[in-house]
């Protein structure tokens, strides 16, 4: 195949490598055809076929709580410090990293105010923020994609769904982003960055301590007041486990739609015929969106804790091993898309797994989708003229999340 | 014979699992709960596979009587 990389090289994967975060994709396709059962230097499977991804995803014998892991227990000693406040913080365990029936519990009360039929009715607003951006870059006659439009609208988005004043995202903008990076592994992470973002954890709780009482007081028609009133209504949600939820939903909500729509601009303005068909027939903004989800998806991985033997085709699973699943390698898997390395933002068919599947598909896949479509349709009808400055833009380090840390463009 | 499909609201966690994969068939009611709307909307084979990655095995789909998911 013609865009596997030269066979010659030793298959080691490092997502830590800058060669790497520039372009994984022709290591990946490798991974996929050539060693599909990859084991890491640090012994763990990796997953790269898109069946093999689902099958796990949907697997019963799966769990997303990482205490369930055999090495647990060693990664505990081996880091007291980070050891004990996971202990403190336990209470405020996310729904993303529990299992049912927690986890269907807490998400369940979410995905009551979460509905798409709520999402879709944010589109004016949607619109109306990203044209006013546009209409700042236009004043300005430039535009710097990352910080000017993709960062800006999903935290207003997520800020007002949620019911934090808007005056308090600068404290936060720091959080968000030091945790974005903590959803890296915990080795990977320098003891400064775990310092970091255990204050950044600890100004967060503390951050929403403090307005979850606000609104109990003087509740509003957001999101937050309402799952206040149901924390009183009874005992179906404690205020630690609102805690955990407003963190889950910040971040989530922060560091991935912006990802997509920087993704998706740098995608488009590489592919000259595909950005001209988009200004040309703004209904494909739909399918240009999955596309790009499909193509550079921001989300790079996925886990799971075995809890029993698993045998899938390449590879034969312990209960206890935590598989690393490549959600940017499934969706290139030809066994699934025709002409996988191809950006074609009419695919049709476009079943990728950018948003995962099963239990935990993303609650704000929605949410996202809107933003990502308004915000490229907005790009292509109104500033069709835009080129990019840098061909090889600059990528941030998180290894989880793919994004762009900037991505300047002419208008 | 066309698809027999349903979804048990007691069941369902509104994952929005099955009105990703069949647009159009499911959507999510004001609650968060999984409806069937128009199963038309998508081919068959769509249908099984919102079914089939239904978290909670709350969609079931028959044909002629005959049990095709969960
Ligand atoms: C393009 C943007 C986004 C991408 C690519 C994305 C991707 C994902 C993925 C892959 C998962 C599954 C994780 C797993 O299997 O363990 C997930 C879960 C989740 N996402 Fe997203 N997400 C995006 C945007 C959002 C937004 C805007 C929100 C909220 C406002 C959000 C909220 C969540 C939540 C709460 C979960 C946990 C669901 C659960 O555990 O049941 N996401 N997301
Ligand atoms: S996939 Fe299942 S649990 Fe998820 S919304 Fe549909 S019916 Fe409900």
């Amino acid at each position: 195949m013609s865009d596997v990389a030269s066979s010659a090289e030793p298959l080691v994967f490092n997502p830590f490598d800058p060669g790497f975060r520039s372009d994984p994709y022709p290591f990946y396709n490798r991974l996929r055809e050539e060693d599909p059962g990859h084991v890491s230097p640090l012994g763990f499977h990796v997953l790269t076929r898109y069946d093999d991804c689902a099958a796990i995803l949907k697997h019963p014998d799966v769990s997303s709580d990482q205490r369930n892991a055999a090495d647990y227990d060693r990664w505990r000693a081996d880091n007291p410090a980070a050891a004990a406040f996971s202990s403190r913080i336990e209470p405020r365990r996310p729904f993303l990293f529990m299992d049912p029936p927690d986890h269907t519990r807490l998400r369940g009360l979410v995905s009551k105010s979460f509905t798409p039929k709520r999402v879709e009715a944010l589109r004016p607003r949607v619109q109306h923020l990203v044209d006013e951006l546009v209409d700042a870059a236009i004043d300005r006659g430039s535009l710097e994609v990352v910080e000017q439009l993709a960062y800006p609208v999903p935290v207003v988005v997520i800020c007002e769904l949620l019911g934090v004043p808007l005056a308090d995202h600068e404290r936060f903008k720091g959080w968000s982003r030091s945790l974005a990076r903590s959803l890296d592994p915990e080795i990977v992470l320098p003891p400064d960055l775990q310092k970091e973002r255990v204050e950044a954890i600890t100004s967060f709780h503390e951050y929403f301590l403090d307005l979850i009482a606000r609104l109990r007081r003087d509740p509003g028609p957001d999101l937050l007041s309402a799952l206040v009133a149901a924390e009183d209504a009874g005992d179906t949600l404690s205020e630690d486990e609102l805690l955990g939820i407003c963190t889950l939903l910040l971040i989530a909500g922060h560091e991935t739609t912006v990802n997509l729509i920087g993704n998706g601009v740098l995608a488009l303005l590489r592919h000259p015929d595909q950005w001209a068909r988009l200004q040309a027939d703004p209904s494909l903004a739909r399918s240009a969106v999955e596309e790009v989800l499909r193509f550079d998806p921001p989300v790079q991985f996925d886990g799971r804790v075995a809890m029993a033997d698993i045998e899938l085709e390449h590879c034969s699973l312990r209960a206890g091993e935590q598989p690393l699943l490549i959600l940017g390698a499934a969706n290139r898997d030809p066994r699934h898309f025709d002409e996988p390395e191809r950006f074609d933002i009419g695919r049709a068919e476009n079943h990728h797994l950018a948003f995962g599947y099963g239990l935990h598909f993303c609650l704000g896949a929605p949410l996202a989708r809107l933003e990502g479509q308004v915000a490229l349709a907005t790009l292509a009808q109104r500033l069709p003229g835009m080129r990019l400055v840098d061909e090889h833009p600059p990528y941030k380090e998180n290894v989880v999340l793919r994004g762009l840390s900037e991505l300047p463009v002419t208008i | 014979m066309a698809l027999e499909v349903s979804v048990d609201a007691d069941k369902c966690m509104g994952s929005g699992n099955c009105s990703f994969w069949a647009p159009g068939a499911f959507d999510l009611n004001d609650d968060g709960v999984a409806e069937v709307v128009d199963l038309d909307a998508v081919p068959e084979e769509k249908i099984l596979l919102a079914a089939q990655g239904c978290p909670t095995q709350a969609i079931t789909v028959t044909r002629d009587g005959q049990r095709l998911a969960p």
